[in-house]
């Protein structure tokens, strides 16, 4: 059916409540104006991130096995905002697929009442805008074209592994450049956009992240764009964050979904663009 | 029981099938930064069951950039497999431990709880003030966290799976 609404889980992730909270709100009014369902998963719990997958497998499982499980009641395929969230879920699902694991995890999951059916498909955000809603429909939402020089810096874990992720080319994807093209954005390419920001090893060893970081900004700076965007909240404060620590012009990042809020007539205060640690006052004016 | 490369040949990852054209290496953004980290090295360490150092293994940033070897030796999938081996054979990563003692409490990880449990009071060399304050003024840190409502689910589930694992 053409009209048919789309619907999904929605997992929000951990930084949804905290670093990244504007992420998480300009994904639900997004949501909203395009009338795409999100139905939120309020009892979700941590993907874990290799961390804990690494440190203890089999709980690492039955947690996204019963996130994975929640979702399974609510729709037909599990969204969220963050890549490492993405991953870890995909992953994991992979896992259980395998003889005997879903089993296994499945005998700890009846211990609380769940149970893993494997039925729910993950997704991530800028594949349901892109490919689930589709560039031609929402076009049809754009109220105002964009004149912005942007930078889409799509990390890593959306991307790959591939044969884990699923998801576009692993090192030269298109499918972020594709929306903001339909938002009235000038998109730039350049070569770091699929690098690793080094979030996940803030804790590990915070001098490589913070040299890995420092590269992307690098290059980013000499294009002199208006502004950043991510799809991952842990790239978002990556990005933002440390360049209060390197001697540079500050450049705002903006997550996907505000772009798309600007775009299709949202507020800035309902995107939560004052909630972003570099202002973006700079983009808005060039906006006016 | 078994070496540690025929733990991993067992689930699918032959190290032995490397021949150190260095793909990894160079694709590796860590290996760029620090070079102690050098992906083709600690493959080959492994294909001989030389001794690896834990915290070698856990730089890894899991970006997956190795994922082109031409050998398919999925680098950074034998690291996170060794690690786990590791794990298993008593080898106790701090990080890896905070994740699991905060995801244990509170159903979810409050940055805020894990940052201050893996560095102590050194967490506030990591951030500028000027960053703590902007975060704090535009609510993104979450001092109150409490328990997600996932908590007691998510207890259970560390309670149960227990044994070797039962941290």
């Amino acid at each position: 059916m053409e009209d048919e609404k789309l619907k999904y889980a929605y997992f929000p992730g951990c930084s949804s409540k905290s670093t990244s909270v504007e992420y998480h709100i300009s994904t639900l009014r997004v949501a909203e104006k395009l009338g795409i369902e999100l139905i939120e998963l309020e009892e979700a719990n941590c993907c874990g991130t290799h961390n804990l997958e690494d440190y203890n497998e089999d709980v690492w499982l039955s947690l996204n096995a019963r996130n994975m499980a929640l979702a399974e009641g609510v729709a037909a395929s599990v969204v969220t905002i963050c890549s490492g969230c993405y991953l870890n879920t995909k992953k994991a699902k992979m896992m259980l697929q395998e003889n005997g694991t879903r089993e296994k995890i499945n005998k700890v999951l009846a211990e609380i009442q769940r149970e893993f059916r494997g039925e729910a498909e993950v997704k991530h955000i800028l594949d349901v805008l892109v490919n689930d809603f589709g560039l031609d429909n929402l076009e049809k939402f754009v109220e105002k074209k964009l004149d912005l020089k942007v930078a889409p810096y799509y990390g890593c874990q959306l991307l790959r592994p591939p044969e884990i992720t699923e998801f576009d080319h692993p090192e030269n994807p298109q499918s972020f450049e594709n929306l903001l093209d339909v938002l009235g954005c000038q998109v730039v390419d350049f070569s770091r956009k699929t690098d690793c920001c080094g979030a996940t090893l803030t804790l590990v060893d915070e001098k490589i992240m913070k040299g890995m970081v420092k590269k992307i900004l690098d290059e980013i700076s000499k294009i002199e764009v208006d502004c950043i965007s991510t799809i991952c909240p842990l790239c978002h404060y990556a990005l933002e964050s440390s360049q209060f620590s390197l001697n540079m012009e500050k450049i705002p990042v903006l997550h996907a979904t505000q772009l798309v809020g600007l775009s299709t007539g949202l507020s800035p205060v309902e995107l939560g663009l004052n909630r972003n640690l570099i202002s973006t006052e700079k983009v808005l004016k060039k906006l006016k | 029981m078994g070496s540690l490369s025929e733990k991993l040949k067992k689930i699918g990852l032959e190290t032995s099938k490397c021949y150190q054209c260095g793909t990894c290496s160079g694709d590796c953004p860590v290996a760029k930064i620090d070079f102690s980290f050098n992906p083709r090295k600690i493959v080959l360490e492994t294909s001989k069951d030389a001794w690896i150092d834990s915290n070698l293994l856990w730089k890894c940033a899991t970006c997956y950039k190795c994922y082109r070897c031409p050998r398919d030796v999925k680098p950074a999938e034998v690291f996170s497999v060794a690690r786990k081996i590791l794990v298993k054979e008593g080898d106790r990563p701090k990080v890896g431990e905070s994740f699991a003692r905060i995801i244990k409490k509170y159903g979810e990880l409050s940055e805020l709880k894990l940052v201050f449990d893996v560095k102590g009071f050194k967490s506030i060399n990591m951030t500028p003030p000027t960053v703590i304050w902007r975060m704090f003024r535009k609510g993104k840190i979450n001092i109150r966290a409490n328990k997600s409502p996932s908590a007691d689910e998510v207890k259970r589930i560390f309670e149960i799976v227990g044994g070797s694992n039962g941290r």
